[in-house]
């Protein structure tokens, strides 16, 4: 039977590259954050860095998918310490969850006073997939140093680029047994995506997986608050500061 | 009240003042506190202390009032320098000299845009400003201080906001961008020969 050509061009051609469906501009920087659902120290990790940028006068929203999912992570819903916010949207996929954040994202109210800026919280396999979602192309990746975990990162990052290739995707490694093996970790993930991908992750610095960041964890206190002069305390607020350096320079 | 820390307002300046005192030492390094309300040429010194041989002035100033008290500060450091030899006649057990430097610690609820400036243009180290957060629970009342430095201007409320951009990877390996941190091994309570221990690269990579 005779085929059009319109009907079997595809195998001859290589896969279109549409262009990726980056968000309708948000009015405040918007970083994803991917973290599983049974992820407590990641979400401990970022509810603290929250905190941390609550510290700087930074107004910070965290998104992140309504319980019961995710009810063992996060603090209830509602303004928290410094005015550190928690939303939980009621969000069943990832485009929808997307879609809820810029709308915060978008809302005059927010981040009426200095700055404002939105980290939206979501599983990894939600944040590889995308679905039909727009993008708010500015990720944030926790990776331990081991290699099994960089490896797991190396593979997200993957999925992020494919999707949309301008996206800035940052690193910052948790867990890390002092500053070189931090740097160690980031130069061995930066250089096989640089190989590999033709891209290279921005580093956000490290976090400390120490005492007070379990303990926190158990009492649901940010260490911030609790032990602000602790080491792990000091590296939130760095990687804090890294991150509105960053949304601060923005166009 | 809950166990959960909320902001709130000291309820005397009397409460604020003691919890200052009790937090400097953590956020000072090695400040020892001599005296409170210390009566210097016209008006009075809150805190008044030593750390690793310096003399430290604190100042807490009322919200709003910040850059007068960044001033009065200032004013108390000039009025206690040519003193401290007398004061050493009196207390020699204390942990100065008379030539020794005299700095001073601004402590304010706000910190405006216009004292954070003028901070900037004094020399190094001559006054150093902390923003204060009473902080209250069930358990108590305790106050946090965060150092203002540069890097800690907020971000801008841009009307609208774009991610920032991805340079290409010749340009970002040219400007020789790679891993960041502010941190030191010493702010991860690391010694020199700890932080050799883990020199060697990572294995399983």
């Amino acid at each position: 039977m005779a085929r059009d050509l319109a009907d079997v061009v595809d195998f001859f051609l290589p896969p279109s590259q549409d262009e990726p469906r980056r968000a309708q501009t948000p009015r405040l920087p918007t970083l994803v954050l991917p973290i599983g659902d049974r992820d407590v120290l990641r979400a401990a990790l970022a509810w603290n860095l929250a905190v941390e940028l609550a510290r700087l006068d930074a107004q910070p929203t965290v998104v992140t998918r309504h319980p019961p999912h995710t009810s063992l992570l996060w603090p209830d819903s509602g303004r928290g310490p410094l005015g550190a916010e928690l939303v939980h949207a009621a969000s069943d996929n990832y485009p929808d969850l997307v879609e809820t954040t810029l709308g915060l994202a978008r809302e005059p109210r927010r981040g009426t006073g200095e700055g404002g800026i939105v980290l939206l919280c979501a599983p990894p396999e939600w944040v590889r997939g995308g679905g039909d979602s727009a993008t708010p192309g500015w990720a944030l990746l926790f990776t331990t140093a081991e290699s099994n975990e960089l490896r797991e990162t190396y593979a997200l990052m993957k999925s992020l680029v494919r999707r949309d290739p301008s996206m800035r995707i940052g690193i910052t490694i948790h867990g890390a047994r002092g500053l070189d093996d931090a740097r160690r970790a980031f130069e061995h993930l930066s250089d096989v995506a640089e190989r590999h991908l033709q891209t290279m992750p921005v580093s956000y610095g490290l976090l400390v997986d120490d005492l007070h960041v379990y303990r926190a964890i158990v009492a649901r206190r940010p260490i911030g608050l609790e032990h602000p002069q602790s080491p792990a305390a000091r590296a939130l607020r760095d990687v804090a500061r890294l991150i509105l350096e960053d949304a601060g320079s923005a166009p | 009240m809950t166990n959960e820390w909320s902001l709130g307002e000291p309820h005397s300046r009397a409460a604020l003042v003691s919890a200052v005192a009790r937090r400097l030492p953590s956020v000072v390094s090695g400040f020892q506190l001599i005296a409170e309300n210390w009566l210097a040429e016209s008006s009075r010194i809150d805190l008044l202390g030593t750390a690793d041989g310096d003399v430290v002035i604190a100042c807490i100033a009322d919200r709003g009032r910040e850059l007068e008290g960044l001033g009065r500060a200032l004013a108390h450091t000039q009025w206690v320098q040519p003193r401290l030899s007398d004061w050493l006649k009196l207390a020699p057990q204390l942990d100065f000299s008379p030539d020794s430097t005299v700095r001073s610690v601004l402590v304010c609820a706000s910190m405006s845009p216009e004292t954070r400036a003028a901070a900037e243009a004094l020399p190094e180290g001559l006054a150093t400003l902390y923003h204060a957060r009473w902080l209250e629970n069930a358990s108590g009342a305790d106050v946090l201080l965060d150092p203002i430095t540069k890097g800690d201007i907020p971000a801008s409320p841009a009307a609208v906001f774009s991610p920032p951009t991805v340079a290409s990877v010749a340009e970002r390996r040219k400007s020789g961008e790679g891993f960041r941190t502010g941190l030191t091994d010493a702010d991860l309570d690391l010694t020199r020969s700890e932080s050799a221990e883990f020199a060697a690269p990572p294995t399983g990579n």
